[in-house]
């Protein structure tokens, strides 16, 4: 499975736990889910990055 | 006839009824018993107009959140009325069927009690009866949201659309300028012996009535009960009762902002959780309004992020996504405001302070706090608006920070909707008024207002406590 790498040079894991609360992405990052509160939002497939609230389907790997 | 207690010390020896505070509650009433052949008093603490000696009585701290309880509150005849904006929106069928999912029971009568005075409430404020509550805009797809529905009152000024009445209406005694600072209870006879009144100067003196009912807002209600030393003797208002407790507010928070999809009406809209939304989520109820900005831009910024957005589905990869969306902060199209349902909470409440007011009453301190059931309902209205917008291709949100990560202090203000300090229960366990608005304990002390609410919902409380109001003074009628 290709995961998103997140740790990019541009944000670090800690700027992007600070500023995205992912609720749909969170179960397939390793770690996130342990650190990031799942609410239910989770059910209807959509992530809050920064606020916005948008649909998860986005936000899903290109290849899984 | 309308007397200033300043100047003439003209009270008649008993009464019928004695209402304290001449707002919208005190001013119904007044007239409807009045006009059903009682001999009322109806005692208002200020004068005419406004006037700093009568509101600097109204001060009063908060702890906790901030509740503004000075400057929402208006202390002369009409009362809070005198700078009401208007909106009535009634309670619903489920605000009286479903109790909250606190440790404290919902209301006690049946929501018909309330409905059967709907119209002539509506009549009060100058609405038509029976016109119906208007949309202004279609409800939403789905199930979680509806139009919101609400009629305007021009506002209702009560002093001044009851002026006449106030001053022609045989059997009624209308007393400005006169301050009720004390309750006098007789433990004996379980009754309000007699009430005492002051003067700006501190003249006193007792009034004697068969029936009284304080109609002076939630904080004044509570406060006038925790101030009576006698109440205290007796039992009636204990430490661990309810006088003063379960305050609540609406709660106005402003969810965020949005971008609207381009070909939207940019009329403002308002929405209401329905039924099914508070079953799922457990949550409290809310009005949502979508307000834009008068100048949406279509170009620089706000085009290059609308441009993305539109194009989410793009192939680009997700940490390029991401990256973007957390770089960048917009105005948006516009903000979301709330009223919100608080639930009532033991914890935020009415006391009294060691220091006095210039009429010797203790003075009050309000302690406003939000429940995590109150956060919980706040993230959930959120997040499901929010996911509304964008499948019904609104548009998109974002969400304040505090709306939907608990642990940032909420940003929140209030509505200036004071409820729940003598609160209505079945028993004095869970409240401080009966199933009649009267005081546990007492035979001869009612309350009227947004003090007695169990719950609040999420309606403007003017229209609905008048509701209740009539409904008290037919009660009243029965007994006195």
């Amino acid at each position: 499975m290709n995961e998103p790498d997140l740790n990019t040079s541009a944000m670090d894991r800690r700027d992007f736990l600070r500023v995205c609360a992912l609720l749909g992405l969170a179960g397939f990052i390793p770690g996130l889910s342990q650190a990031v509160a799942v609410p239910s939002a989770v059910k209807s497939g959509y992530v809050v990055i920064n606020g916005w609230v948008l649909p998860a389907q986005h936000f899903q790997p290109a290849h899984t | 006839m309308i007397k200033d207690y300043q100047s003439q010390k003209e009270l008649r020896d008993f009464y019928d009824v004695c209402i304290v505070g001449a707002g919208p509650a005190g001013i119904t009433l007044a007239l409807r018993l009045a006009v059903n052949g009682r001999r009322v008093l109806l005692l208002e603490g200020g004068g005419r107009e406004y006037s700093q000696n009568s509101q600097s009585l109204y001060q009063c701290p908060s702890t906790g959140l901030e509740v503004y309880a000075e400057e929402t509150r208006l202390r002369y005849l009409g009362g809070t009325s005198n700078h009401w904006s208007g909106r009535c929106r009634p309670f619903e069928a489920s605000d009286f069927n479903n109790g909250p999912p606190v440790r404290l029971p919902g209301w006690p009568i049946a929501f018909a009690e309330m409905e059967a005075h709907l119209a002539q409430a509506m009549a009060i404020v100058d609405l038509v009866p029976n016109a119906g509550f208007k949309a202004i805009n279609p409800s939403l797809d789905g199930s979680e949201f509806a139009a919101d529905r609400f009629l305007l009152s021009p506002p209702t000024r009560f002093a001044k659309k009851y002026a006449k009445e106030l001053d022609e209406t045989e059997g009624l005694d209308v007393f400005i300028n006169c301050n009720c600072v004390d309750l006098e209870f007789d433990s004996q006879t379980g009754r309000i012996a007699s009430i005492v009144v002051a003067d700006y100067e501190q003249h006193r003196e007792r009034v004697k009535a068969r029936q009284f009912i304080l109609a002076t807002g939630a904080i004044e209600n509570a406060r006038q009960l925790l101030n009576s030393e006698s109440l205290a003797a007796g039992g009636i208002v204990t430490e661990g009762g309810l006088v003063g407790k379960c305050f609540m507010e609406h709660l106005n928070v402003e969810l965020g902002t949005f971008i609207l999809k381009d070909g939207q009406g940019k009329d403002s809209r308002e929405y209401f959780t329905t039924d099914a939304f508070v079953a799922q989520h457990k949550a409290g109820k809310g009005n949502v309004a979508i307000s834009l900005v008068s100048e949406v831009k279509t170009y620089g910024r706000m085009a290059a992020i609308k441009s993305f957005f539109e194009n989410l589905i793009c192939d680009v990869g997700v940490e390029q996504k991401i990256e973007f969306i957390t770089k960048f902060d917009c105005p948006g199209d516009g903000v979301i405001g709330t009223l919100i349902e608080q639930f009532p909470n033991l914890d935020s409440r009415v006391s009294l302070l060691p220091e006095r007011d210039a009429l010797g009453m203790r003075k009050a301190v309000v302690h406003w706090e939000l429940s995590p059931a109150d956060r919980d309902t706040v993230k959930s209205i959120g997040l499901e608006m929010a996911k509304c917008f964008a499948d019904t291709g609104l548009g998109l949100v974002k969400l304040e920070q505090c709306v939907y990560d608990q642990t940032v202090p909420l940003k929140v203000n209030p509505h200036a909707h004071h409820m729940g300090t003598t609160r209505m229960a079945s028993a004095p366990e869970f409240g401080v008024v009966d199933e009649n608005c009267k005081v546990f304990g007492v035979e001869n002390l009612h309350i009227a207002g947004s003090s007695v609410f169990a719950t609040g919902g999420a309606s403007n409380p003017t229209m609905p406590l008048l509701q209740l109001t009539l409904r008290l003074a037919e009660h009243i009628n029965r007994i006195s």
